[in-house]
């Protein structure tokens, strides 16, 4: 946290390895969020990049109060959010079953190169309702508490407790041979 | 919760690598917009973040967040035909509630302008702000709408969303409270404002009403970025020094042009208190707002 406030404070005073600092910091967790949550690895790289343009535009705006890691985290699941509504609105099938096929191999201008096991859970993910996906990779990806992820959905803190009970169990049959036992 | 720590186990064996190449290609963007933004540092009508994905209707939803905030200002100096800044501000501050509507056209390039969107906003300065946006998106044809209600004596911005039946209250605490009421002071917003080059339209007629209009083509207003084009026109009464038209033309290449007017000014208007009070329909249920602007903090 202090970390944190020191890097917007460098990069307030025109430091721009402060910046540097941040996105090394966040981008990896970032985009496996991202990719956990749309379950296409360029839409991923799209969002995730523009969480931090808009960071690095409005860095100066940012309160020293709040977390910039909840800040950058919130920004992307409202990305994807927006995202989702967008082909929703296209009147296009979305996440669950149509979008494209996560591939662990490399494209000419790809950002994040997935594993394989990677690939796979993100197969799998894309078979959750999406809140479900969202409680899950926002807790596990990023150790968000449940509580914060029930004022993120504006939903009781039980609700998403169950929404996480069942997207594990979801995901357990779905990934069933490859859970470590 | 064995299962899951089991699937923890299963997230963190899944390994994500970076392309170092691609890695410096895109901090070399992050690292462009920081430059863009500390070389452009006038902000006077940003007054919050946009919360969409749809790069049109970003540029529909900036360029009608910055009309909101330039009606509470006089974008020129003195021009020698009688109209000074000094008296245009010190009218503006007698102001305490306006009413106005807005309207916007996007023209596809190659393509004739037609309207997509249209608005209209009542701002009080002790009671807040409500706002009713109603938007076509020329690209998808799907329909935006959504009421923004800022409830100062509530500390509360509740936003409507009756397309979806959705609604979302935010709370604002002192510091929202004073940043919303800081970028809403007339004189702050000018004495920012003055920094930029403007030229003199000259005298005409607008609306019945004999205007002096005034132009600025300085994007720093407009938030910078990727617009091209960008030009705010206003018209004032040359009798009561205040507004009576105010137009943004901005393009986004590659995707069009985009015309916003704030027209229909309506000053110190009569206000009921009830008239801020959101009512959220009984099947509404709690969920994202389309935009949200947040005032920003200090």
């Amino acid at each position: 946290m202090i970390e944190d406030k020191l890097l917007i404070l460098g990069l307030r005073r025109g430091r721009p390895q402060a910046l540097r600092q941040v996105y090394d910091k966040y981008k990896v967790q970032l985009l496996r969020l991202a990719i956990g949550l749309v379950g296409n690895a360029h839409t991923a790289e799209d969002i995730v990049h523009d969480v931090f343009v808009r960071f690095a535009q409005s860095a100066d705006r940012i309160g020293l109060a709040g977390s910039l890691r909840s800040y950058l985290i919130t920004s992307v699941v409202n990305g994807v959010r927006n995202h989702v509504r967008d082909r929703k609105r296209h009147g296009e099938t979305i996440l669950d079953h149509a979008e494209s096929r996560l591939s662990p191999e490399l494209g000419p201008a790809q950002w994040a190169i997935l594993s394989e096991e990677l690939a796979s859970l993100s197969e799998a993910l894309k078979q959750l309702p999406y809140e479900q996906r969202e409680v899950v990779c926002c807790h596990i990806e990023t150790g968000m508490p449940l509580r914060q992820i029930a004022a993120l959905q504006n939903v009781p803190l039980n609700t998403v407790k169950g929404r996480y009970r069942y997207g594990i169990e979801k995901l357990r049959v779905l990934l069933d041979g490859k859970v470590e036992r | 919760m064995k299962r899951a720590e089991d699937m923890k186990r299963v997230f963190q064996r899944a390994g994500l690598g970076i392309d170092p190449d691609a890695d410096e290609r895109m901090f070399a963007d992050v690292l462009q917009a920081r430059r863009q933004t500390t070389q452009n540092p006038i902000t006077v009508f940003d007054r919050g973040r946009t919360i969409m994905r749809s790069p049109f209707t970003k540029v529909a939803v900036a360029a009608a967040v910055v009309v909101a905030g330039v009606i509470g200002v006089s974008l020129w100096k003195q021009t020698g035909s009688g109209l000074a800044l000094a008296d245009v501000l010190a009218r503006m501050e007698q102001v305490q509630v306006y009413r106005f509507k807005m309207s916007m056209t996007w023209q596809m390039e190659g393509a004739e302008s037609k309207p997509i969107g249209e608005g209209t906003l009542l701002v009080s300065q002790t009671l807040g702000e409500r706002s009713a946006f109603h938007m076509d998106h020329p690209f998808t044809g799907q329909l935006v709408s959504q009421e923004t209600f800022v409830l100062l004596p509530q500390r509360t911005m509740t936003m409507l969303m009756p397309n979806e039946k959705k609604y979302a209250i935010v709370e604002l605490d002192d510091a929202a409270i004073e940043a919303w009421q800081g970028e809403n002071d007339p004189k702050r917003m000018v004495e920012q404002v003055l920094k930029c080059e403007h030229t003199s339209l000259g005298r005409s007629v607008v609306d019945g009403v004999e205007v002096e209009g005034f132009r600025t083509t300085d994007t720093r207003l407009l938030g910078g970025g990727p617009l091209t084009g960008a030009e705010i026109k206003i018209w004032a009464d040359v009798q009561t020094k205040l507004p009576v038209r105010l137009e943004i033309d901005q393009s986004a290449p590659g995707k069009g042009h985009a015309h916003v007017a704030a027209h229909d000014f309506e000053w110190d208007v009569p206000v009921d208190a009830a008239e801020f009070a959101p009512v959220i329909p009984d099947d509404y249920t709690p969920g994202p707002p389309l935009w949200q602007v947040v005032p920003k903090r200090k």
